[in-house]
């Protein structure tokens, strides 16, 4: 087991590094200082000075190795909009974004496998064919579309009620002084809609999956078996069929890691969260190049980290994988 | 979309029932049968290839069927409709600003006075030119890359799959937002073309997959053993066989494309003016959600009608290839 964690922990780690590469030449397809250039009142001498503190003038490997030994101490460098250090910007805005996309997953992912499994179990139910409709209405919407649908049946129900019920705008209430309780209590009403949005996308795609692997298993001799020698149907479907049907769903949550950042930076824009989205859709429309290489290097290794710990958890679900 | 197709069951169709009791039809008679058509004839059974079964199961497919005529029905409109329809996209009709929908404007007018249906009509045109774009360039991508990993296996197979697994661990949406922001106002082709770039990969898995398992099967080795080329190979044994997951795919990421291409739209990345397309016209309609709720809430449903269509098909295209998917239990 220690040699299965540690052979893919190596794996990993040339993943990082290419990872890192590739943020700092995406990041730098764009020109920081076009603005700069097209300004008339700024001398072309002012433009080598600052090509030369942005380290503009050197080829882009040199650039990348001042670049990642600066990251790898922990200098992302400053925002070129607010001259704040990146890493400082992005220490407060990750918990923001991270809450609302453990919450909205971890709650996508119990309620979806439980839908899952349910219809699998039913299948051809009414159940099964209402789930099954569900997941593709969901699955073939925009993610900013059913955020804003959420959004304004929100605020027509805080109209039609006369008083706020649901929140819709912003991650808490400014200012507000609550005590531990309270804040959290703000938080999580704040986050209501927003993860809503997200766990009703993120649901339809794991409750199918998990449909198809439960009915695998369901199908599999070792069922027949289980029934044959006079077992109870709950403790078949419980014990036998479903701890097994769990695993491969472990590896689709990682994938989809990605596209719930995607979703997260969308939702974000729709309830004006002041997250991680918000902050890359700020960097890239200023061309505000450390806080995007800041930004992608810290999604990659947030991204390949959870795959990690997926892949990890795939051998400790099923000892096949780590054998094999 | 890269669910199921790991675990699906690599047994050929052809060693389905021997079980049952029934003789089983030794290999020259097979022969005869094919050489000789009308034996079957005589024996009142016409001769099925695959493909005719394939489009007996989808045509069979309820869902999938009203799905494929309500979307064939949706194109045709977008395409030609704009033509026929009272109002251009680009007209502003007079004293009609931000009116409900009507007899006149089913889809209502929008602030300047442009008519919603013709707008909507104009955009879904678009976002399919877009979608198809992505589905043709995507799978191209994918099955060459599948292909030659699948089939050449080794090191060849170790780097285009490392190349695979690096472009999954950014966020797609995330990386399209910071290279639309250099060139999507390059135009609609160079936008698909992006799209495209990030839609391959769960396709470049899946058909290495096939070709791994399909290499390995006799009727290859009877191939390589009659001195078939490499090409040969590829192009008349493997590929036929796995036209299902392809077709399948390509028909998802059509999917895929028109959601990627609405949310880019949305963050202002996508599809730039005097260009138009679905996403960006719900997009427009975000803000007016409240109070000129139909230019947000018709082109959305538009939008979701469409996409929600092309899933069914697609769903309905994986069952006909794949009728071992289906599990009925007794």
């Amino acid at each position: 087991m220690t040699g299965f964690i540690l052979r893919r922990f190596l794996i990993s780690i040339p993943l990082v590094i290419v990872a890192s590469f590739v943020v700092f030449v995406l990041a730098s397809l764009g020109d920081p200082l076009a603005e700069l250039r097209m300004n008339p009142n700024v001398s072309e001498a002012t433009i080598r000075v600052r090509e030369a503190q942005l380290n503009l003038d050197r080829p882009i490997p040199v650039r990348y190795g001042l670049w990642i030994s600066d990251a790898a101490r922990g200098d992302l460098g400053r925002s070129s909009q607010t001259n704040e250090p990146v890493w400082d910007i992005l220490k407060r805005r990750i918990p923001v974004t991270l809450r609302l996309v453990v919450a909205a997953s971890i709650l996508a992912a119990l309620i979806g496998m439980a839908v899952g499994v349910v219809a699998a179990v039913r299948q051809y139910s009414k159940f099964d064919y209402g789930a099954t409709f569900a997941a593709f209405v969901f699955f073939s919407m925009p993610v900013f579309w059913l955020a804003a649908v959420l959004k304004d049946v929100g605020i027509r129900i805080n109209q039609a009620v006369g008083r706020r019920i649901f929140f819709t705008v912003g991650e808490a209430t400014p200012g507000l002084d609550a005590g531990f309780i309270g804040t959290w209590m703000d938080r999580l009403g704040h986050m209501l809609l927003p993860a809503t949005a997200l766990i009703l996308i993120q649901m339809a795609a794991l409750s199918r999956f998990q449909r198809a692997s439960m009915l695998d298993v369901i199908n599999s001799d070792y069922i027949r078996t289980a029934r044959a020698k006079g077992l109870s149907e709950g403790r078949v479907i419980v014990v036998h069929a479903m701890r097994n049907a769990l695993i491969p769903v472990t590896t689709l949550l990682a994938i989809d890691f990605g596209a719930i950042i995607g979703g997260a930076i969308i939702t974000e824009t729709i309830f004006s969260w002041r997250g991680m989205g918000v902050l890359f859709l700020d960097a890239v429309a200023h061309r505000d190049v450390n806080v995007i290489q800041g930004w992608l290097l810290v999604t990659a290794i947030s991204v390949i980290v959870f795959n990690l710990i997926a892949d990890i958890l795939y051998g400790v679900l099923d000892p096949r994988i780590r054998r094999g | 979309m890269a669910d199921d197709t790991e675990r699906r069951p690599a047994t050929p169709p052809s060693e389905a029932p021997t079980a049952t009791g029934q003789e089983v039809p030794s290999v020259e008679r097979l022969a005869d049968f094919d050489e000789q058509p009308h034996l079957l004839e005589e024996l009142g059974v016409e001769a099925r290839s695959q493909w005719r079964m394939v489009l007996g199961r989808f045509l069979g497919h309820r869902l999938a069927m009203v799905s494929l005529c309500l979307l064939v029905f949706m194109f045709l409109l977008s395409l030609a409709g704009g033509r026929f329809w009272t109002y251009g996209y680009t007209d502003r009709v007079p004293g009609a600003f931000s009116q409900p929908p009507s007899l006149s404007h089913p889809f209502g007018t929008n602030e300047i006075g442009r008519d919603g249906f013709a707008m909507v009509l104009r955009g879904a045109q678009k976002s399919l030119q877009v979608a198809m774009i992505v589905a043709v360039v995507s799978t191209l991508i994918g099955t060459i890359m599948g292909a030659l990993a699948g089939y050449y296996r080794g090191l060849l197979d170790a780097v285009l799959m490392r190349v695979t697994d690096l472009f999954l661990i950014f966020p797609a949406l995330v990386l399209l937002i910071v290279l639309a922001r250099e060139f999507s106002t390059q135009g609609i082709l160079t936008l698909a073309l992006l799209i495209s770039a990030f839609g391959w990969m769960s396709l470049a898995r899946i058909v290495r997959g096939e070709f791994l398992s399909l290499r390995e099967r006799e009727f290859v080795e009877a191939a390589r053993a009659l001195g078939a080329s490499d090409r040969r190979i590829i192009f008349r044994h493997l590929l036929p066989n796995a036209t299902g997951p392809i077709i399948v795919n390509a028909t998802l990421l059509v999917a895929v494309a028109v959601l990627i291409e609405a949310a880019l739209s949305f963050l202002g990345f996508g599809v730039q003016p005097p260009d138009t397309s679905l996403g960006k016209l719900v997009a427009d309609g975000v803000p007016a959600a409240r109070t000129r709720w139909w230019l947000f809430y018709l082109p959305g449903l538009y939008l979701v009608v469409i996409v929600l269509c092309v899933n069914f098909v697609g769903d309905g295209l994986r069952d006909a290839f794949d009728p071992q998917q289906q599990k009925v239990r007794e």
